[in-house]
């Protein structure tokens, strides 16, 4: 049973509707329709009085409406970012080998791993890493404006993936994780990533076969799929440099991944981006320190004006918006849980 | 004269029903006939069944009063219903906490097996199901409903994706988040504890 099958488990059988409840909601919908002119307004829904003849609704619907209003943004990014190979205005932080473009950063950031010394950790030793995620509250995670909250998570994970461990009330826990068996989807062992060959047509291979039909599926192609895989397993791993180094120049030869050339500030510290945006506004970043191209966080950010159509139109997302950044904090190999290098 | 409306047969694709409710408002109804029970157990899960009637009944009015907007391309509205109904349980998040807890005492027990080498035992199904709400209840807003419209409802990343109006990727690296910490919430104490 993996961590589905147990949520469904606990969410217990359908809760099924008592038929006066049904028939309570067909005969409010049935009212709407009957009341409604040929052609539908398109204004705004929560102007019109909902009849539905129960308690507490006038009030619910209100509520959201004025949030969005008072809200204001307090993140916005200040940055000057440009497709590949639009340096032109764009002061960049490196004082020497500026990138030009994507191509430049992943081999820069492929040199700059290789050249990294680094020992194959024992299955019974630890990957230590603590990241700190600031990201949007609120019902699509869409930021319009705040609030956002801001989370450091620390852990160490055996490198046989046998254990975890965590603080717990200020204890630190040491865990067994499932079994690894059980564990469907989308978490790899570390040696199944570290042990890849250090190729990047290789590493490609074996993420778009990981994926299978599901990129397929995605609207925004299925190198978006690729990309968000890739950003994770260099998210949630320290690797070994040449396989690090593989999955850099596999992202250089995904469609549409860019360089943000500009001096994103990201916790006080500079960073360069490879990034990709998803379905024309959404820019996914993975931030580079500058200098040594070493992975420091990732962040995604509004590049253009958005509204949500899917829901009942309640948010906007205003171009230049921080949707989410994490930092890496530290990442380390280490012997021994509550080691932290 | 009579005027009957024409009632939706099976072949007819959600699509279909609302772009003939432009016109014709009333054909709507066939959507609910489809749909209704499903969001109303989505919510149910989510809140319990006294918020998710109100929910799931505000959930189809909006839809009607959005139908010009529904992209005729989708076939399956199912998605898109969902994503409605999620956006009005996001404004009970502490309805959501309450029903968390509810849970948690109570209902079908969740056993869970452990890798035999790692560990000797298993969790009782009481701790199990403390330890889901409680991860459940930790987990950002964003994440929890990307997990449990695929745990509870059933969809899969893309239609979560059309559901929440948001990027496939997007959608695929919250599921992941979101499963880490409901696996990392699940494991046994070890019998040795670190202190530090």
């Amino acid at each position: 049973m993996d961590d589905l099958e147990m949520l469904r488990a606990f969410g217990g059988p359908d809760p099924v509707p008592d038929p006066a409840v049904e028939a309570r909601a067909r005969t409010a919908l049935l009212t709407r329709t009957m009341a409604a002119p040929l052609t539908p307004a398109t204004g705004d829904v929560r102007q019109q009085p909902l009849t539905v003849p129960r308690r507490r609704w006038g009030r619910r619907i209100a509520v959201p409406v004025a949030a969005a209003v008072v809200v204001v943004a307090t993140l916005v990014v200040i940055e000057n970012a440009g497709p590949v190979g639009g340096g032109g205005g764009v002061v960049s932080v490196l004082p020497a080998a500026r990138p030009a473009n994507a191509a430049d950063v992943v081999q820069h950031a492929a040199n700059a791993a290789a050249g990294r010394s680094f020992t194959m950790p024992r299955p019974d030793q630890w990957m230590y890493l603590e990241t700190r995620t600031t990201s949007g509250r609120g019902p699509g995670g869409f930021v319009a404006g705040g609030p956002y909250e801001t989370e450091t998570a620390r852990a160490w994970f055996r490198i046989d993936g046998r254990q975890i461990a965590r603080y717990r009330n200020g204890k630190l826990v040491t865990r067994p994780t499932m079994s690894p068996v059980e564990v469907k989807g989308d978490t790899y062992r570390y040696a199944q990533i570290a042990r890849l060959p250090a190729d990047p047509d290789a590493v490609l291979a074996w993420v778009r076969k990981d994926l299978g039909p599901l990129a397929a599926g995605a609207r925004d192609g299925a190198d978006q799929l690729v990309f968000t895989t890739i950003n994770g397993i260099l998210r949630n791993y320290l690797l070994p440099p040449p396989v690090e180094a593989a999955f850099f120049q596999a992202l250089g030869r995904l469609s549409r991944v860019t360089l943000v050339p500009g001096a994103i500030n990201l916790d006080g510290r500079p960073a360069i981006a490879l990034a990709r945006v998803q379905e024309g506004w959404l820019r996914d970043e993975i931030l580079l320190d500058p200098q040594t191209y070493r992975l420091i966080g990732e962040r995604s950010v509004a590049v253009a004006d958005h509204t949500g159509t899917s829901d009942d139109g309640r948010w906007t997302v205003r171009k230049g918006t921080v949707q989410r950044y994490e930092v890496r904090v530290a990442a380390a190999i280490v012997d021994r849980p509550g080691q932290t290098g | 004269m009579t005027v009957v409306a024409e009632t939706a047969d099976a072949t007819e694709s959600d699509a279909e029903v609302i772009g003939r409710a432009v016109r014709q408002p009333e054909a709507f109804a066939a959507l609910f006939d489809r749909h209704y029970r499903r969001i109303f157990a989505y919510a149910a899960r989510r809140l319990g069944a006294g918020i998710a009637e109100d929910v799931a009944a505000e959930t189809f009015l909006i839809a009607f009063d959005r139908r010009d907007r529904y992209d005729l391309g989708r076939a399956d509205a199912g998605p898109w219903l969902y994503g409605i109904a999620a956006n009005l349980i996001a404004r009970h998040d502490r309805a959501e906490a309450r029903h968390l807890r509810a849970l948690a005492r109570s209902g079908e027990a969740v056993a869970i097996e452990f890798d035999a080498d790692a560990v000797a035992g298993r969790l009782d199904a009481t701790a199990v199901r403390g330890r889901l709400a409680e991860a459940l209840a930790a987990l950002p807003a964003a994440e929890r409903e990307v997990l449990l419209l695929v745990a509870w409802a059933g969809l899969n990343g893309p239609d979560v994706a059309v559901a929440l109006d948001i990027p496939a990727g997007t959608a695929r690296s919250r599921l992941h988040r979101a499963r880490t910490q409901m696996r990392a919430a699940l494991m046994i104490e070890d019998d040795t504890e670190t202190e530090q």
